[in-house]
Protein backbone atom coordinates (compact mmCIF):
# COMPACT_ATOMS: atom_id res chain seq x y z
CA UNK A 1 0.00 0.00 0.00
CA UNK A 2 1.55 3.40 -0.87
CA UNK A 3 1.94 5.69 2.11
CA UNK A 4 -1.40 7.74 2.46
CA UNK A 5 -0.13 11.48 1.79
CA UNK A 6 -1.92 14.38 2.06
CA UNK A 7 -1.33 17.08 -0.45
CA UNK A 8 -3.69 19.49 0.44
CA UNK A 9 -1.77 20.46 3.83
CA UNK A 10 0.95 21.47 1.87
CA UNK A 11 1.09 24.47 -0.93
CA UNK A 12 3.97 24.96 -3.04
CA UNK A 13 5.01 27.99 -5.11
CA UNK A 14 6.87 27.83 -7.69
CA UNK A 15 9.67 30.82 -8.13
CA UNK A 16 11.75 31.84 -10.85
CA UNK A 17 14.56 28.73 -10.32
CA UNK A 18 11.88 26.14 -10.19
CA UNK A 19 8.71 27.37 -12.43
CA UNK A 20 9.95 25.47 -15.62
CA UNK A 21 10.47 22.82 -13.48
CA UNK A 22 7.28 22.29 -12.06
CA UNK A 23 5.71 22.88 -15.30
CA UNK A 24 7.18 20.07 -16.60
CA UNK A 25 5.29 17.67 -13.77
CA UNK A 26 1.94 18.89 -15.25
CA UNK A 27 3.19 16.73 -18.00
CA UNK A 28 4.47 14.05 -16.03
CA UNK A 29 8.07 15.08 -16.84
CA UNK A 30 10.73 14.34 -14.49
CA UNK A 31 13.42 17.24 -15.61
CA UNK A 32 16.94 17.25 -14.06
CA UNK A 33 18.99 20.85 -14.31
CA UNK A 34 22.13 20.80 -16.52
CA UNK A 35 24.83 22.80 -18.08
CA UNK A 36 24.92 23.56 -21.77
CA UNK A 37 28.57 24.14 -21.60
CA UNK A 38 30.46 21.67 -19.60
CA UNK A 39 27.22 18.84 -19.82
CA UNK A 40 27.34 18.82 -15.60
CA UNK A 41 23.81 17.35 -14.20
CA UNK A 42 22.51 18.30 -11.02
CA UNK A 43 19.89 17.69 -8.21
CA UNK A 44 18.02 20.29 -7.26
CA UNK A 45 16.56 22.08 -9.89
CA UNK A 46 16.61 25.10 -8.42
CA UNK A 47 20.48 25.67 -8.24
CA UNK A 48 20.74 28.00 -11.15
CA UNK A 49 24.64 27.80 -11.59
CA UNK A 50 26.78 25.24 -13.03
CA UNK A 51 29.45 24.00 -9.91
CA UNK A 52 31.32 22.58 -12.32
CA UNK A 53 32.48 25.23 -14.98
CA UNK A 54 30.56 28.76 -13.03
CA UNK A 55 28.39 28.93 -16.32
CA UNK A 56 25.08 30.89 -15.31
CA UNK A 57 23.41 31.80 -18.56
CA UNK A 58 23.66 28.97 -20.48
CA UNK A 59 21.95 26.27 -18.63
CA UNK A 60 19.30 23.62 -19.70
CA UNK A 61 17.23 20.60 -19.11
CA UNK A 62 17.37 17.14 -19.76
CA UNK A 63 14.32 14.63 -19.25
CA UNK A 64 14.87 11.65 -16.83
CA UNK A 65 12.68 8.65 -17.48
CA UNK A 66 13.19 8.25 -13.81
CA UNK A 67 14.20 4.36 -13.10
CA UNK A 68 17.05 4.47 -10.73
CA UNK A 69 18.10 2.61 -7.91
CA UNK A 70 18.36 2.79 -3.80
CA UNK A 71 21.72 4.53 -2.67
CA UNK A 72 20.12 5.03 0.82
CA UNK A 73 16.51 5.57 2.92
CA UNK A 74 15.02 6.10 5.81
CA UNK A 75 12.48 4.56 7.58
CA UNK A 76 10.05 7.34 9.08
CA UNK A 77 8.03 6.39 11.75
CA UNK A 78 7.30 9.31 13.50
CA UNK A 79 4.32 11.56 12.55
CA UNK A 80 6.19 15.19 11.97
CA UNK A 81 5.55 16.82 8.78
CA UNK A 82 2.34 17.91 7.39
CA UNK A 83 1.64 16.22 4.68
CA UNK A 84 2.69 12.51 5.70
CA UNK A 85 1.16 12.48 9.28
CA UNK A 86 -0.92 9.51 8.35
CA UNK A 87 1.85 8.51 6.08
CA UNK A 88 3.46 6.56 8.38
CA UNK A 89 5.82 4.57 8.49
CA UNK A 90 7.12 5.30 4.97
CA UNK A 91 10.15 5.28 2.82
CA UNK A 92 12.21 7.99 1.68
CA UNK A 93 15.21 7.16 -0.10
CA UNK A 94 18.39 8.56 -2.35
CA UNK A 95 18.21 7.21 -5.09
CA UNK A 96 20.54 7.38 -8.44
CA UNK A 97 18.90 7.44 -11.84
CA UNK A 98 19.96 5.61 -14.45
CA UNK A 99 19.85 7.75 -17.21
CA UNK A 100 21.37 10.87 -16.63
CA UNK A 101 24.96 11.31 -15.10
CA UNK A 102 27.03 14.29 -13.73
CA UNK A 103 30.57 15.99 -15.24
CA UNK A 104 32.15 13.14 -13.02
CA UNK A 105 30.08 10.21 -14.70
CA UNK A 106 28.68 9.73 -11.66
CA UNK A 107 24.65 9.62 -11.59
CA UNK A 108 22.53 12.02 -10.56
CA UNK A 109 21.26 11.78 -7.60
CA UNK A 110 18.00 12.70 -5.74
CA UNK A 111 15.33 11.63 -2.75
CA UNK A 112 11.84 10.65 -3.13
CA UNK A 113 9.40 8.89 -1.63
CA UNK A 114 8.97 4.59 -2.46
CA UNK A 115 5.27 3.13 -2.04
CA UNK A 116 6.87 -0.03 -0.66
CA UNK A 117 7.96 -0.91 2.84
CA UNK A 118 11.22 -1.82 4.50
CA UNK A 119 10.57 -5.57 4.01
CA UNK A 120 11.13 -5.10 0.19
CA UNK A 121 13.21 -1.97 -0.01
CA UNK A 122 16.30 -1.62 0.22
CA UNK A 123 19.95 -0.38 -1.01
CA UNK A 124 20.27 -1.09 -4.24
CA UNK A 125 16.48 -1.55 -4.85
CA UNK A 126 15.53 -0.81 -8.53
CA UNK A 127 12.42 2.02 -8.65
CA UNK A 128 10.59 3.25 -10.95
CA UNK A 129 9.00 6.75 -11.66
CA UNK A 130 5.38 7.75 -11.27
CA UNK A 131 3.48 11.35 -10.88
CA UNK A 132 0.93 11.76 -8.54
CA UNK A 133 -1.07 15.06 -8.56
CA UNK A 134 -0.89 17.50 -6.09
CA UNK A 135 -2.64 20.63 -6.36
CA UNK A 136 -5.41 21.92 -8.57
CA UNK A 137 -3.44 23.60 -10.65
CA UNK A 138 -1.93 20.27 -11.94
CA UNK A 139 1.15 20.24 -10.28
CA UNK A 140 2.16 16.94 -9.71
CA UNK A 141 5.42 14.89 -7.47
CA UNK A 142 7.65 11.95 -9.06
CA UNK A 143 6.85 9.21 -6.86
CA UNK A 144 8.76 5.90 -7.20
CA UNK A 145 7.99 2.27 -6.79
CA UNK A 146 9.99 -1.12 -6.94
CA UNK A 147 10.76 -1.93 -10.31
CA UNK A 148 9.54 -5.90 -11.06
CA UNK A 149 12.74 -6.79 -11.58
CA UNK A 150 15.44 -6.62 -8.31
CA UNK A 151 18.97 -7.78 -8.39
CA UNK A 152 20.38 -9.71 -6.28
CA UNK A 153 21.86 -7.76 -3.62
CA UNK A 154 19.04 -5.87 -2.27
CA UNK A 155 20.59 -4.96 1.46
CA UNK A 156 17.46 -4.54 4.10
CA UNK A 157 17.44 -2.48 6.66
CA UNK A 158 18.87 -5.47 9.39
CA UNK A 159 17.12 -3.82 12.54
CA UNK A 160 18.59 -4.47 15.85
CA UNK B 1 50.91 28.25 14.03
CA UNK B 2 47.95 30.47 13.47
CA UNK B 3 48.44 33.97 13.96
CA UNK B 4 45.75 33.80 16.78
CA UNK B 5 47.07 30.98 18.14
CA UNK B 6 47.10 31.34 21.99
CA UNK B 7 46.44 34.95 22.24
CA UNK B 8 42.98 34.71 23.60
CA UNK B 9 41.46 32.54 26.17
CA UNK B 10 38.32 31.56 27.52
CA UNK B 11 37.71 32.92 30.96
CA UNK B 12 33.80 32.32 32.16
CA UNK B 13 31.03 30.07 31.22
CA UNK B 14 27.93 29.78 32.62
CA UNK B 15 24.48 27.92 31.92
CA UNK B 16 20.98 28.11 33.15
CA UNK B 17 19.38 25.15 34.40
CA UNK B 18 18.71 22.67 31.11
CA UNK B 19 14.38 22.60 31.36
CA UNK B 20 11.79 20.69 30.08
CA UNK B 21 9.76 23.70 30.14
CA UNK B 22 11.20 26.49 31.43
CA UNK B 23 8.38 28.73 32.15
CA UNK B 24 10.70 31.26 31.19
CA UNK B 25 10.97 33.50 28.02
CA UNK B 26 14.82 33.48 25.64
CA UNK B 27 15.30 36.45 26.96
CA UNK B 28 15.45 35.56 30.65
CA UNK B 29 17.07 32.88 30.37
CA UNK B 30 19.98 34.18 28.27
CA UNK B 31 20.53 37.37 30.86
CA UNK B 32 21.13 34.75 33.33
CA UNK B 33 23.56 32.69 31.03
CA UNK B 34 25.16 35.81 30.42
CA UNK B 35 26.07 37.19 33.99
CA UNK B 36 26.66 33.55 35.26
CA UNK B 37 29.51 33.72 32.55
CA UNK B 38 30.34 36.87 33.84
CA UNK B 39 30.60 36.12 37.33
CA UNK B 40 32.26 32.85 36.82
CA UNK B 41 35.06 34.88 35.15
CA UNK B 42 35.50 37.48 37.82
CA UNK B 43 34.65 40.24 35.91
CA UNK B 44 32.05 42.76 35.94
CA UNK B 45 28.92 43.10 33.69
CA UNK B 46 30.06 46.39 32.45
CA UNK B 47 33.70 45.05 31.55
CA UNK B 48 31.75 43.76 28.42
CA UNK B 49 32.10 45.54 25.52
CA UNK B 50 31.09 42.85 22.58
CA UNK B 51 28.63 40.14 22.70
CA UNK B 52 27.47 37.86 19.82
CA UNK B 53 25.13 34.67 19.33
CA UNK B 54 23.82 32.55 17.30
CA UNK B 55 19.87 31.16 17.01
CA UNK B 56 17.43 29.86 14.63
CA UNK B 57 15.11 32.54 14.64
CA UNK B 58 14.17 31.70 18.26
CA UNK B 59 15.74 33.89 20.25
CA UNK B 60 16.56 37.48 21.45
CA UNK B 61 19.87 39.76 20.52
CA UNK B 62 22.94 40.74 21.60
CA UNK B 63 21.80 44.14 22.09
CA UNK B 64 18.64 43.05 23.78
CA UNK B 65 20.83 41.52 26.47
CA UNK B 66 23.12 44.00 26.79
CA UNK B 67 20.34 46.48 27.59
CA UNK B 68 19.35 44.58 30.05
CA UNK B 69 22.25 44.28 31.64
CA UNK B 70 23.48 47.41 31.71
CA UNK B 71 26.17 46.55 29.21
CA UNK B 72 27.44 49.12 26.08
CA UNK B 73 28.84 46.92 23.72
CA UNK B 74 31.31 48.42 21.00
CA UNK B 75 30.69 45.21 18.77
CA UNK B 76 27.59 42.86 18.55
CA UNK B 77 26.77 40.41 15.77
CA UNK B 78 24.22 37.75 16.26
CA UNK B 79 24.37 34.88 13.23
CA UNK B 80 21.37 32.23 12.13
CA UNK B 81 23.16 29.17 12.81
CA UNK B 82 22.73 25.95 14.73
CA UNK B 83 25.59 23.24 15.90
CA UNK B 84 28.39 24.62 14.21
CA UNK B 85 28.32 27.94 15.21
CA UNK B 86 30.01 28.22 18.86
CA UNK B 87 33.40 27.20 17.61
CA UNK B 88 32.67 29.79 14.47
CA UNK B 89 32.06 32.50 16.88
CA UNK B 90 34.87 31.10 18.94
CA UNK B 91 37.33 31.90 16.18
CA UNK B 92 35.12 35.16 15.36
CA UNK B 93 35.59 36.25 19.01
CA UNK B 94 39.39 35.74 18.55
CA UNK B 95 39.93 38.38 15.75
CA UNK B 96 38.33 40.62 17.44
CA UNK B 97 39.28 40.54 20.40
CA UNK B 98 42.80 40.66 19.42
CA UNK B 99 42.24 42.98 17.00
CA UNK B 100 41.35 45.62 19.33
CA UNK B 101 37.84 45.76 18.84
CA UNK B 102 36.66 44.40 22.13
CA UNK B 103 37.93 43.72 25.35
CA UNK B 104 36.09 41.26 26.64
CA UNK B 105 33.25 39.20 24.86
CA UNK B 106 30.09 36.97 25.25
CA UNK B 107 28.98 34.36 23.03
CA UNK B 108 25.62 33.32 23.87
CA UNK B 109 22.79 30.94 22.84
CA UNK B 110 19.11 30.83 24.46
CA UNK B 111 16.33 28.60 23.38
CA UNK B 112 13.41 26.79 23.76
CA UNK B 113 14.49 24.02 22.45
CA UNK B 114 11.43 21.92 23.76
CA UNK B 115 8.73 24.53 24.49
CA UNK B 116 9.28 27.10 21.87
CA UNK B 117 10.41 26.62 18.19
CA UNK B 118 12.21 22.77 17.96
CA UNK B 119 14.80 22.48 15.39
CA UNK B 120 13.23 20.52 12.79
CA UNK B 121 10.18 22.55 12.57
CA UNK B 122 7.54 20.77 14.60
CA UNK B 123 5.42 23.11 16.96
CA UNK B 124 5.78 21.99 21.03
CA UNK B 125 1.98 20.68 20.38
CA UNK B 126 3.42 18.18 18.04
CA UNK B 127 0.92 19.52 15.69
CA UNK B 128 2.48 20.12 12.07
CA UNK B 129 0.43 22.93 10.75
CA UNK B 130 -0.36 22.93 7.15
CA UNK B 131 2.87 24.25 5.50
CA UNK B 132 3.72 27.02 2.03
CA UNK B 133 6.75 26.33 0.59
CA UNK B 134 8.16 28.54 -1.99
CA UNK B 135 10.24 27.00 -4.30
CA UNK B 136 11.02 23.70 -5.50
CA UNK B 137 9.57 22.18 -2.47
CA UNK B 138 11.90 19.52 -1.65
CA UNK B 139 12.61 18.39 1.06
CA UNK B 140 9.29 18.52 1.90
CA UNK B 141 7.92 16.60 -1.04
CA UNK B 142 9.89 13.85 0.00
CA UNK B 143 9.00 13.70 3.83
CA UNK B 144 12.09 14.19 4.79
CA UNK B 145 12.86 17.99 6.58
CA UNK B 146 14.26 16.88 9.96
CA UNK B 147 18.06 16.59 10.70
CA UNK B 148 17.03 12.93 12.25
CA UNK B 149 15.95 12.31 9.09
CA UNK B 150 18.44 13.54 7.13
CA UNK B 151 21.46 11.87 9.17
CA UNK B 152 19.04 8.99 9.52
CA UNK B 153 20.34 8.45 5.40
CA UNK B 154 24.18 8.92 6.01
CA UNK B 155 23.40 6.68 8.96
CA UNK B 156 21.87 3.52 7.02
CA UNK B 157 24.79 4.08 4.06
CA UNK B 158 27.09 4.32 6.42
CA UNK B 159 25.80 0.83 7.74
CA UNK B 160 26.13 -1.19 4.50
CA UNK B 161 29.25 0.07 4.05
CA UNK B 162 30.84 -0.78 6.99
CA UNK B 163 28.47 -3.52 8.47
CA UNK B 164 28.22 -1.02 11.61
CA UNK B 165 25.26 -1.90 14.31
CA UNK B 166 22.61 -0.16 15.91
CA UNK B 167 24.15 -1.51 18.77
CA UNK B 168 27.22 0.85 18.21
CA UNK B 169 25.06 3.24 17.79
CA UNK B 170 23.87 2.58 20.95
CA UNK B 171 27.41 2.42 22.10
CA UNK B 172 27.87 6.33 21.62
CA UNK B 173 24.28 6.72 23.54
CA UNK B 174 25.61 4.77 26.08
CA UNK B 175 29.14 6.57 26.65
CA UNK B 176 27.63 9.60 26.36
CA UNK B 177 24.69 8.73 29.00
CA UNK B 178 27.54 7.54 31.41
CA UNK B 179 29.28 10.94 31.45
CA UNK B 180 25.81 12.59 32.20
CA UNK B 181 25.85 10.18 35.28
CA UNK B 182 28.78 12.22 36.57
CA UNK B 183 27.19 15.60 35.85
CA UNK B 184 24.75 17.13 38.05
CA UNK B 185 23.22 19.50 35.57
CA UNK B 186 22.79 16.48 33.01
CA UNK B 187 18.92 15.67 32.55
CA UNK B 188 20.17 11.86 33.08
CA UNK B 189 21.98 12.66 36.24
CA UNK B 190 22.43 9.42 37.82
CA UNK B 191 20.45 7.85 35.90
CA UNK B 192 22.72 5.25 33.53
CA UNK B 193 21.10 3.63 30.26
CA UNK B 194 21.65 0.19 29.40
CA UNK B 195 21.77 -1.35 26.18
CA UNK B 196 18.57 -3.38 26.17
CA UNK B 197 16.93 0.22 27.35
CA UNK B 198 18.57 1.39 24.05
CA UNK B 199 17.62 -1.33 22.16
CA UNK B 200 13.81 -1.71 23.15
CA UNK B 201 13.02 2.30 22.83
CA UNK B 202 10.96 2.91 20.59
CA UNK B 203 12.02 4.11 16.52
CA UNK B 204 11.64 8.20 15.33
CA UNK B 205 13.35 7.40 11.90
CA UNK B 206 15.11 3.59 10.93
CA UNK B 207 17.76 3.42 11.80
CA UNK B 208 17.30 5.60 14.95
CA UNK B 209 15.53 5.00 18.07
CA UNK B 210 14.64 7.59 21.19
CA UNK B 211 18.18 7.56 22.80
CA UNK B 212 19.71 8.08 19.37
CA UNK B 213 18.46 11.39 19.36
CA UNK B 214 19.62 14.79 21.17
CA UNK B 215 17.30 15.56 24.59
CA UNK B 216 15.41 19.03 23.19
CA UNK B 217 15.37 21.11 26.79
CA UNK B 218 14.68 24.90 27.21
CA UNK B 219 18.58 26.20 28.18
CA UNK B 220 21.04 29.38 27.55
CA UNK B 221 24.31 29.04 27.62
CA UNK B 222 27.26 31.40 27.62
CA UNK B 223 30.92 31.92 27.66
CA UNK B 224 33.40 34.98 27.91
CA UNK B 225 36.64 35.51 26.04
CA UNK B 226 39.78 38.04 26.59
CA UNK B 227 42.63 38.80 24.99
CA UNK B 228 45.41 36.37 26.69
CA UNK B 229 47.22 38.52 28.57
CA UNK B 230 44.35 39.93 30.57
CA UNK B 231 43.15 36.16 31.13
CA UNK B 232 45.75 35.62 33.86
CA UNK B 233 44.40 37.86 36.56
CA UNK B 234 40.89 36.14 36.72
CA UNK B 235 39.25 33.58 38.84
CA UNK B 236 40.20 30.40 36.58
CA UNK B 237 43.24 28.93 34.99
CA UNK B 238 42.56 30.55 31.24
CA UNK B 239 41.87 27.98 28.56
CA UNK B 240 43.57 29.32 25.31
CA UNK B 241 42.05 29.28 21.71
CA UNK B 242 44.63 27.34 19.79
CA UNK B 243 42.66 27.27 16.73
CA UNK B 244 39.65 25.55 14.73
CA UNK B 245 37.86 25.46 11.82
CA UNK B 246 35.01 28.03 11.08
CA UNK B 247 32.15 26.26 9.01
CA UNK B 248 34.32 24.28 6.69
CA UNK B 249 32.51 23.08 3.58
CA UNK B 250 32.29 19.90 2.18
CA UNK B 251 33.23 19.58 -1.98
CA UNK B 252 29.53 18.42 -2.25
CA UNK B 253 27.49 20.69 -0.13
CA UNK B 254 23.84 19.47 0.52
CA UNK B 255 22.15 17.38 2.67
CA UNK B 256 20.58 16.17 -0.45
CA UNK B 257 22.54 14.21 -2.92
CA UNK B 258 25.24 17.11 -4.00
CA UNK B 259 26.78 17.75 -7.79
CA UNK B 260 29.57 15.44 -6.93
CA UNK B 261 29.62 12.32 -5.48
CA UNK B 262 31.45 12.77 -2.01
CA UNK B 263 29.88 9.53 0.08
CA UNK B 264 27.16 10.83 1.65
CA UNK B 265 28.07 10.12 5.19
CA UNK B 266 31.21 12.61 4.67
CA UNK B 267 31.33 15.78 6.32
CA UNK B 268 32.94 18.66 6.32
CA UNK B 269 35.25 17.31 8.79
CA UNK B 270 36.70 15.03 6.35
CA UNK B 271 37.88 18.73 4.49
CA UNK B 272 38.62 20.57 7.77
CA UNK B 273 40.85 18.16 9.53
CA UNK B 274 44.54 19.53 8.62
CA UNK B 275 43.55 22.53 8.88
CA UNK B 276 42.63 22.44 12.96
CA UNK B 277 45.34 20.96 13.93
CA UNK B 278 48.59 22.55 11.48
CA UNK B 279 46.66 25.94 13.16
CA UNK B 280 46.37 25.12 16.34
CA UNK B 281 50.47 23.45 16.92
CA UNK B 282 48.97 20.32 18.24
CA UNK B 283 48.48 16.80 16.64
CA UNK B 284 45.73 13.90 17.26
CA UNK B 285 47.77 12.52 19.27
CA UNK B 286 47.94 15.86 21.59
CA UNK B 287 43.93 15.72 21.99
CA UNK B 288 43.06 14.43 25.92
CA UNK B 289 39.57 14.70 25.58
CA UNK B 290 37.00 15.47 22.58
CA UNK B 291 33.84 16.41 22.24
CA UNK B 292 32.06 15.65 19.33
CA UNK B 293 28.63 17.18 17.85
CA UNK B 294 25.77 14.65 19.21
CA UNK B 295 22.81 15.62 17.60
CA UNK B 296 22.31 12.02 17.19
CA UNK B 297 24.93 8.85 17.70
CA UNK B 298 25.93 8.95 14.08
CA UNK B 299 27.59 12.14 13.89
CA UNK B 300 29.67 11.40 16.87
CA UNK B 301 31.05 8.37 14.79
CA UNK B 302 31.28 10.60 11.19
CA UNK B 303 33.30 13.29 13.13
CA UNK B 304 36.10 10.79 14.89
CA UNK B 305 36.42 9.49 11.50
CA UNK B 306 36.00 13.05 9.60
CA UNK B 307 39.00 14.40 11.50
CA UNK B 308 41.15 11.44 11.04
CA UNK B 309 41.09 9.81 15.62
CA UNK B 310 40.01 6.37 13.48
CA UNK B 311 40.02 5.45 9.58
CA UNK B 312 36.83 4.61 7.74
CA UNK B 313 34.75 2.74 9.22
CA UNK B 314 36.26 2.14 12.82
CA UNK B 315 34.46 4.71 14.68
CA UNK B 316 31.66 2.31 15.88
CA UNK B 317 33.55 -0.27 17.25
CA UNK B 318 35.65 2.50 18.67
CA UNK B 319 32.80 3.15 20.73
CA UNK B 320 32.03 -0.37 21.11
CA UNK B 321 34.95 -0.89 22.74
CA UNK B 322 34.49 1.91 25.24
CA UNK B 323 37.65 3.74 24.35
CA UNK B 324 35.62 7.18 24.68
CA UNK B 325 34.98 6.38 28.45
CA UNK B 326 36.43 8.76 30.86
CA UNK B 327 39.49 7.01 31.96
CA UNK B 328 40.01 4.87 28.66
CA UNK B 329 41.66 6.01 25.35
CA UNK B 330 40.02 9.51 24.71
CA UNK B 331 37.15 10.38 26.80
CA UNK B 332 34.74 12.07 24.79
CA UNK B 333 31.51 14.26 25.59
CA UNK B 334 32.55 14.25 29.30
CA UNK B 335 29.24 15.91 30.07
CA UNK B 336 26.79 13.40 28.90
CA UNK B 337 26.38 16.72 26.32
CA UNK B 338 23.51 16.78 23.66
CA UNK B 339 22.44 13.16 24.28
CA UNK B 340 22.68 13.17 28.13
CA UNK B 341 22.81 15.76 29.01
CA UNK B 342 20.51 18.51 27.33
CA UNK B 343 20.40 20.43 24.13
CA UNK B 344 21.92 23.17 23.70
CA UNK B 345 22.61 23.18 20.15
CA UNK B 346 26.35 23.10 20.59
CA UNK B 347 27.92 25.61 23.30
CA UNK B 348 27.43 23.37 25.90
CA UNK B 349 30.72 21.41 24.50
CA UNK B 350 32.80 24.06 24.38
CA UNK B 351 31.47 24.84 27.92
CA UNK B 352 32.66 21.77 29.52
CA UNK B 353 35.28 21.40 27.53
CA UNK B 354 36.84 24.46 29.41
CA UNK B 355 35.74 23.17 33.15
CA UNK B 356 37.62 20.02 32.04
CA UNK B 357 40.88 21.67 31.01
CA UNK B 358 40.75 24.26 34.20
CA UNK B 359 40.61 20.88 36.12
CA UNK B 360 37.69 22.53 37.43
CA UNK B 361 34.36 19.72 36.57
CA UNK B 362 31.63 20.51 38.42
CA UNK B 363 30.84 17.34 40.03
CA UNK B 364 30.47 15.46 43.17
CA UNK B 365 33.64 16.12 44.71
CA UNK B 366 33.47 18.65 47.84
CA UNK B 367 35.80 21.15 46.44
CA UNK B 368 35.79 20.77 42.68
CA UNK B 369 35.29 24.74 42.36
CA UNK B 370 39.41 24.81 43.74
CA UNK B 371 40.38 22.05 41.09
CA UNK B 372 40.61 19.03 44.15
CA UNK B 373 39.54 16.12 42.53
CA UNK B 374 39.40 12.23 43.70
CA UNK B 375 39.32 10.29 39.98
CA UNK B 376 36.57 8.21 42.01
CA UNK B 377 34.01 7.57 39.79
CA UNK B 378 31.72 4.99 41.77
CA UNK B 379 32.29 8.33 44.22
CA UNK B 380 30.84 10.91 41.24
CA UNK B 381 33.81 12.45 40.43
CA UNK B 382 33.94 13.98 36.12
CA UNK B 383 37.26 15.22 35.84
CA UNK B 384 39.10 13.95 33.37
CA UNK B 385 42.95 13.19 34.64
CA UNK B 386 45.19 14.78 31.82
CA UNK B 387 43.82 17.41 31.16
CA UNK B 388 46.26 20.24 28.78
CA UNK B 389 44.47 19.69 25.02
CA UNK B 390 40.94 19.46 24.40
CA UNK B 391 39.39 19.78 21.17
CA UNK B 392 35.84 20.12 19.91
CA UNK B 393 33.88 19.25 16.95
CA UNK B 394 30.95 21.25 15.97
CA UNK B 395 28.05 20.41 14.03
CA UNK B 396 28.86 18.40 11.10
CA UNK B 397 27.31 18.58 7.90
CA UNK B 398 28.06 18.53 4.10
CA UNK B 399 27.52 22.09 4.24
CA UNK B 400 29.43 22.49 7.78
CA UNK B 401 31.78 21.75 10.32
CA UNK B 402 33.28 24.20 13.14
CA UNK B 403 36.20 22.82 15.70
CA UNK B 404 38.08 24.24 17.86
CA UNK B 405 41.24 23.30 19.85
CA UNK B 406 41.81 24.35 23.82
CA UNK B 407 44.36 24.11 25.22
CA UNK B 408 45.74 24.90 28.93
CA UNK B 409 48.97 25.92 27.15
CA UNK B 410 48.83 29.20 24.71
CA UNK B 411 51.95 27.63 22.88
Amino acid sequence: MPPKIDWSRINIIPDYDTQEWWDATKEGRLLVRGCNVCGHRWWPPNVPGCANCGELENLGYVESKGGGNVHTFIVIMQPIIAPFLEAVPYISAMIDLDDIKNVDGNPVRLQGVIDEGEDKVGINSKVELYFEQISDDGKKVPRWRLSEQQPDNVWLFPGP
Amino acid sequence: MGLLTGKTAIVGVGETTYYRDAKRTTYSLGIEAIKRAVMDAGLELSDIDAMTSYQGNDSNSSNDMAQALGMRLNYSLDIMGGGSSTEALVAHAAGLLAGGYANAMVIFRSMRGRTGRRPGGQAPSGAAPPMTVVGHGEPQYIGVTTPAQMFGLAAMRYMHEFGMTTRQLGAVALTHRYHATLNPKAFFYQRPLTMEDYLQARWVSKPFRLFDCCLEMDVACALVMVRAERSYDLKHPPVFVMGGTARTMAESPGYLPGRRHTPVYHHASNWGRNRVFAMSGRSREDVDLASFYDAFTITPLLQLEGYGFVGPGEAGFWYEEGRGRLDADLPVNTSGSHLSEGYSHGIQMVIEMTRQLRGRADDACPDWANGSHTYDRDEGCRQVKKHENGFCAGWGSPVTSSSLMLSRHPH
